[in-house]
């Protein structure tokens, strides 16, 4: 009887054992999300690389983690961690997300001038100390600039 | 009297039968959390219950459409942050949207503390639905309310006052709102994976190229 009951509790425990990793995944995980869900984009991306560290991966954390780099700026690793997102688990949400995300920087960034010859200039004199000139091209302070 | 039971009883069988059914036919792969609709003055609670229905669901060996990549979609494609926001769209646009086979849609109904004299009780309640995306059918649904008061009986007044404050305390309200959330998916059938597989294995769709 109480050999029985040892292998009882062995068995009991070697399986909540295997059941921990995914466990703690997921409240890792969770955490993410609810930090995510707070704009604490910091405390998320520290979860969720939490999450992915425990070993036991969970679909959405490569994606996750993504998204929180993205939203700090960090757009290419960001990129990156979704392509891994999607290689692994094919999600065609993952990859509508990184269309948006590289229509979104490419239509967002700053146009580049183009680049024009530079014409000759006529150096000018410098201004003499004595008299106290007014320079037309400042443009006056207006209210409410910083 | 008895045929009247009866006929209760075989009612409610019928009907229970039903619902099962529907869920095994539409039985859902890919699950999206919508964000949840408030009925409650508190406009934390949503964004505290929602990430442990994530994880309950995790739990459950189903496939979520990564949360955080849904929330982003649903604010940037449809400008939708709160539940209340989905009523323009139909179940069937979002679903598409978000690739997903069911929606998870959470109403939630009460998150509140109720004071009688120097005694108070929280609450918190949900309302769950899962909602196939294609027929629009309701597959699985559950309330669940949970309640704890801070105890009348008290040596003295002071006493009471400092268990009716600390009964109202956030952390009270975290702890009922697990305990209302696992109650709802444990009425839930378990996922198609089998548990124990390896995840990456197991959620890869393999006609994908």
């Amino acid at each position: 009887m109480a050999r029985m009951t040892f292998f009882c509790c062995a068995a009991i425990l070697f399986l909540s054992a295997c059941g921990a990793p995914q466990k703690e995944a997921s409240r890792l995980y969770a955490k993410g999300v609810k930090y995510y869900y707070f704009d604490a984009h910091d405390e998320a991306q520290a979860f969720f690389q939490s999450a992915a560290d425990t070993g036991y991966l969970l679909p959405g954390t490569y994606a996750s983690l993504g998204v929180t780099n993205i939203k700090q700026g960090c757009i290419e690793e960001g990129i990156a961690l979704l392509d891994k997102e999607y290689e692994l688990y094919h999600d065609p949400l993952v990859k509508d997300y990184i269309a948006f995300i590289h229509e979104r920087f490419t239509l967002n960034a700053a146009p580049i001038p183009p680049v024009t010859p530079a014409e000759p200039t006529v150096p000018t004199p410098p201004a003499t100390p004595t008299e106290p000139t007014t320079s037309p091209e400042i443009a006056p302070a207006t209210e409410g600039a910083p | 009297m008895k045929k009247l039971l009866f006929v209760i009883l075989a009612f409610l069988l019928l009907s229970v039968s039903c619902r099962s059914t529907d869920f095994r036919a539409h039985h859902p792969k890919r699950i999206a959390v919508l964000p949840l609709y408030n009925e409650t003055i508190d406009i934390e609670a949503p964004k505290l219950v929602y990430p442990m229905i994530v994880r309950a669901l995790e739990d459950k060996d189903y496939y979520i459409v990564p949360p955080v990549l849904s929330l982003e979609m649903l604010a940037e494609e449809k400008n939708v942050r709160e539940g209340g926001q989905m009523n323009a769209y139909s179940i069937k646009e979002l679903g598409e949207m978000l690739h997903a086979d069911a929606l998870l849609m959470v109403t939630l109904t009460d998150w509140s503390t109720k004071y009688v004299v120097v005694a108070s009780t929280v609450t918190v309640a949900a309302t769950f639905r899962l909602v196939d995306v294609q027929s629009g059918t309701l597959l699985w649904e559950t309330s669940v309310t949970r309640s704890k008061g801070s105890g009348a009986r008290s040596d003295s007044l002071l006493q009471s006052v400092v268990n009716a404050a600390s009964n109202a305390l956030l952390s009270q309200y975290l702890t009922l709102a697990e305990e209302m959330v696992e109650t709802a998916f444990s009425r839930l059938p378990l996922g198609i994976f089998v548990t124990g597989e390896d995840r990456r294995s197991r959620f890869v769709d393999q006609s994908a190229p």
